[in-house]
């Protein structure tokens, strides 16, 4: 393996390393509470990106060619992209892999920082970060795989201090964040009827959220050119454990009606509607999650539900594994929760490796998140909370007198069978009850 | 076309450019776009003997010393930030006014203060170093820095020497440690 300083350049061909099957794997790590995004962005021969299309990430994971995709989980440290430069289109000349810093920390601060690149058998080369080459940048080009008379590859390792937007201005791309950032960062008001939609542009636009208590809102749009759907996706990586069975969680949904009640959906017993009560659907079951590909299971919520319930809806998003599919540590397939509101992501991922019972296989549900929608808007929390050890108890919300939700882990087991049987009994002399 | 030396090429440059009096070398690079220590990249040059020596430190032509006594090597200026098109820097060598005792004239393409900012070539942008034929501007050799030279800091990028009653350019391409402070005490400057 070829170690490469920064600014080295060398031809793929000197490396031994085939243009069709090749691999980028990047981590970077810094201080929490601040993340790091990893994107790739296919350049035309003047270094611009010509086709936005071609900014590959965690809202776009491939490009339209194909030949570039993201195959690491959405917040990840690590991204690999996996590439096939023969396919890319004659004006994509360029590709360079970049990482841009959410949060305080700057690439002073990297804590591990290596680009590697190579094929599906080996890697031919390694780019390592020093902090120490850095000062104030929040974005980095960390390598660049680019053309000329052959495919070459540079450790470029500069950039910006201005993060990502800097990033995006350098390649001559619009940057929609600027127009965006203050409406995401409001505080809970109601936004005045939107304007209508601006052409499609490059959203930056994602909230992380890694701590109960933290919250974030997104102001729901009125008018035609409104978003149709809330969709929240939960996913999960394969804990690298060679069991694919136990890789198999379940992404649940509680919903606290306006009056009290609550309501569960989840595939494929229990998947809801769109259009009619609950207002929510889940798309369906997913079984197998692998390292490159995440297992992802996702609801769409309808704008509207608030309206069409009469009130403020409470919503519990937690992941279940059954135990007849393996025990398995859920902390460890690490699963979290995205909201996509429009170009709007907003991100739960509590760190469950940090609790206890990521020790414990015997705690079979996670809840990942949790959120209020009004006629206004959505208010994300994300949640550490788990199942007692051994209980099959699903999570229960209720009102607080002062309007905020109240999660516990003590709601039924309603996940197979008669949901009628169930709840009749539940719901017997049990002031709580469900629908 | 540019001729393309690899390193150790010889070119005739009285047989690639009949007539030819003055040469120019021209050193080029895009300022820098990132954010960090701008790139300032230094073109010298050094007038030796046969032993491969200066004869004095007069012979030492660079930003602070901008002529030779004879005027035959004329570096028309400092750039220190690569801002501009074509050649940022140009040393112009008048071929006929070299004095007999010196036997060539060594180039040398320098970043300044490499090490404290930690620069290479290779981070430079578009950076060249060539040779043009002052009176038609024809390029006749030229080096891509950034690129073929990513990993250095320092480079002899060749010699014009006398060979033979004509003179010819040797394509040296030979990296160097220590910058420009360490070369020119190579080439027996007191620095």
């Amino acid at each position: 393996m070829t170690p490469l300083a920064r600014g080295q350049k060398s031809t793929l061909s000197s490396l031994g390393v085939g243009i069709s099957g090749l691999k980028v794997q990047v981590t970077l790590r810094v201080p929490a509470p601040s993340t790091v995004d990893l994107s790739c962005f296919g350049l035309d021969s003047q270094g611009r990106l010509s086709d936005e299309r071609y900014f590959v990430f965690y809202n776009q994971p491939a490009s339209p060619c194909g030949s570039i995709r993201a195959k690491g989980a959405a917040g990840s440290v690590d991204q690999t992209f996996e590439l096939n430069l023969a396919g890319l289109p004659a004006g994509i000349k360029r590709l360079v892999f970049t990482a841009a810093i959410d949060g305080a920390a700057t690439m002073k601060d990297i804590s591990t920082g290596y680009v590697q690149v190579g094929d599906f058998s080996r890697t031919a080369a390694e780019f390592r970060l020093q902090p120490t080459d850095y000062a104030g940048e929040k974005a980095l080009m960390l390598i660049e795989l680019y053309w000329k008379d052959e495919w070459r590859l540079a450790a470029t390792g500069q950039g910006f201090n201005g993060g990502l937007a800097a990033l995006l201005k350098h390649f001559g791309g619009e940057v929609a964040e600027e127009k965006q950032k203050p409406a995401a960062v409001a505080p809970v008001s109601m936004a005045a009827p939107v304007p209508p939609p601006l052409p499609a542009k490059v959203s930056l636009s994602k909230i992380t959220l890694t701590k109960p208590g933290q919250t974030h809102r997104v102001s729901l749009e009125k008018g035609a050119g409104a978003p149709a759907k809330l969709i929240v996706k939960a996913s999960w990586t394969d804990n690298g454990d060679d069991s694919d069975s136990n890789d198999d969680l379940d992404l649940r949904v509680g919903m606290l009606l306006p009056d009290g009640r609550m309501k569960f959906i989840q595939a494929p017993d229990f998947a809801g509607s769109f259009d009619a009560m609950p207002f929510a659907r889940h798309l369906g079951d997913v079984t197998v999650a692998s390292l490159n590909a995440p297992a992802t299971e996702t609801v769409e919520v309808n704008p509207a539900i608030a309206q069409r319930m009469g009130g403020r809806v409470g919503m519990v998003f937690s992941v279940y594994s059954a135990v007849s599919n393996g025990a398995v540590s859920v902390a460890s397939l690490r699963p979290i929760m995205k909201m996509e509101y429009g170009n709007q992501v907003v991100e739960c991922a509590f760190d469950f490796m940090k609790i206890a019972a990521s020790k414990d296989d015997t705690v079979y549900s996670y809840v990942i998140g949790l959120a209020v929608i009004d006629a206004e808007g959505i208010t994300l929390e994300p949640s550490g909370l788990t199942s007692l050890p051994g209980s099959e108890n699903t999570p229960w919300l209720q009102w607080t007198p002062q309007g905020g939700l109240n999660a516990t882990m003590d709601g039924p087991a309603v996940f197979k069978g008669s949901l009628a049987g169930k709840a009749a009994s539940f719901n017997k002399n049990n002031p709580r009850r469900y629908i | 076309m540019a001729i393309s030396l690899s390193k150790g090429g010889n070119v005739s440059l009285s047989k690639t450019a009949p007539g030819l009096t003055n040469i120019l070398i021209g050193l080029g690079w895009d300022a820098r776009s990132t954010d960090g220590a701008g790139f300032d990249l230094d073109a010298s040059a050094f007038l030796l003997t046969p032993d491969g020596k200066v004869r004095s430190d007069a012979d030492f032509i660079f930003f602070n010393q901008k002529e030779s006594a004879d005027g035959s090597v004329k570096h028309l200026g400092d750039n220190t930030t690569g801002a501009g098109d074509g050649d940022d820097e140009v040393v112009k060598v008048n071929l006929a006014g070299v004095p007999a005792d010196v036997d060539k004239v060594a180039v040398s393409v320098t970043i300044h203060d490499a090490e404290a900012r930690k620069q290479n070539f290779g981070m430079v942008s578009q950076a060249f170093v060539r040779v043009v034929n002052e009176a038609d501007g024809t390029e006749i050799v030229r080096y891509d820095l950034s690129e073929d030279f990513s990993v250095e800091t320092a480079l002899v990028f060749g010699e014009v020497y006398r060979h033979s009653g004509e003179w010819k350019f040797r394509a040296v391409g030979q990296g160097f440690q220590g910058g420009l402070g360490a070369m020119a005490k190579n080439y027996g400057v007191n620095i």
